[in-house]
């Protein structure tokens, strides 16, 4: 098994090259409400509540160097792509993404404590976006300089189909219902609402379930999609959310940037769907080639 | 890689499900396996071995470009 989709070995030193820079152009736009002068272009007659005349794209600029950085630095190929390499990244990938959302989720039921940290508690959507990602990047190197000695590349873990997969599904579609019938009686989200947070809990936390759940018929194979499902799940969530931060503006980024704070799950969940689809409708439309039937 | 999956099924005639379910795989797997969209491990190719009673080399074989 080699590793599929990755950017060319140059690609990693262009991520540092481009995630510096965007750290502290980010830094010094959160904090300091800095905007390169005359970086945009007067975008419409006047002002209004949700969009401004003149629109300066140094946020933008900071939160494309960011992320496309990072995407960099975390997929493009080693000195030495290899098996290991391939089964390496895929381990981590899995582990960095299980890890992340369980953290998520249950720092999300602390919403109200957290919001009170100093620096995370004001800027934890955007501090969230590109986590995963950074996460990963720690863990894969990690692994492959630190313990490429010692480490035992296992066959990632996945909950039963049996319970595992339904109790997902239904938890994914309860949570989804009510959370989306309480936003649209509250615009400002707030944490006091009680039901608001539960059913948020109990999306995300289905989600996980869903993504984390075998499927019937779960086999390498299968194993072996479902690992590179994610690695396109991973590709598809950034791209969506760089051409949201181009396209998008004020209030509507800030929904885009709320959805991105769970969507890597839903576009896994979906393209295994869409997998498992595949993969029936290549059984049925391609009967046994040459008839070997008794 | 090549294989001639097919053709250890003809002789030992038994169907991609049959074959699966000695392996413990699905029958999308041998599929892809035998049209050659997929290279299975080395354990799953050892238990293929096994049932056609044959070394592995005579199932599955490097070509130029692997």
């Amino acid at each position: 098994m080699k590793s599929k989709f990755l950017f060319p070995t140059w690609c990693n030193i262009v991520g540092y090259l481009m995630v510096i820079p965007g750290f502290v152009l980010g830094y010094l736009f959160i904090f300091h409400n800095y905007e390169i002068p005359g970086f945009g272009f007067q975008m419409r007659e006047k002002s209004n509540l949700f969009q401004n005349a003149f629109e300066n794209f140094t946020n933008e600029l900071a939160v494309f160097l960011v992320i496309v950085g990072l995407l960099f630095i975390a997929f493009s190929k080693g000195k030495k792509e290899d098996e290991l390499t391939a089964r390496l990244r895929l381990n981590s990938l899995y582990w960095s993404v299980m890890i992340y959302y369980i953290i998520y989720n249950f720092g999300f039921l602390l919403v109200n404590y957290i919001k009170e940290i100093p620096f995370v508690g004001e800027h934890i959507l955007e501090l969230n976006i590109f986590s995963p990602l950074l996460i990963f990047i720690i863990r894969y190197y990690y692994l492959k300089y630190a313990k490429a000695d010692s480490f035992v590349v296992g066959k990632p873990k996945f909950l039963p189909n049996v319970p595992f997969r339904s109790v997902g599904v239904i938890l994914t579609l309860i949570g989804l219902t009510v959370f989306v019938f309480e936003a649209k009686d509250n615009i400002i989200f707030s944490s006091n609402d009680l039901l608001f947070v539960i059913s948020y809990f109990v999306m995300i936390t289905g989600l996980l379930v869903w993504s984390f759940s075998k499927n019937k018929i779960e086999d390498e194979m299968v194993m072996q999609q479902r690992l590179e499902s994610l690695q396109l799940a991973v590709y598809f969530n950034y791209g969506v959310l760089l051409l949201g931060t181009l396209l998008f503006y004020s209030a509507f980024y800030l929904f885009l940037m709320l959805y991105a704070q769970f969507s890597l799950l839903v576009y896994f969940v979906l393209r295994m769907e869409y997998v498992r689809f595949r993969n029936n409708k290549q059984l049925n439309t391609f009967e046994e080639g040459m008839n070997y039937e008794k | 890689m090549k294989n001639n999956l097919r053709v250890q099924r003809a002789i030992k005639n038994i169907t991609q499900a049959e074959l699966a379910e000695l392996i413990q795989v699905s029958r999308q797997t041998i599929n892809t396996i035998e049209s050659g969209k997929y290279v299975p491990s080395t354990v799953l190719a050892l238990k293929m071995a096994k049932v056609f009673s044959v070394p592995v080399e005579e199932i599955f074989d490097l070509e130029e470009g692997d």
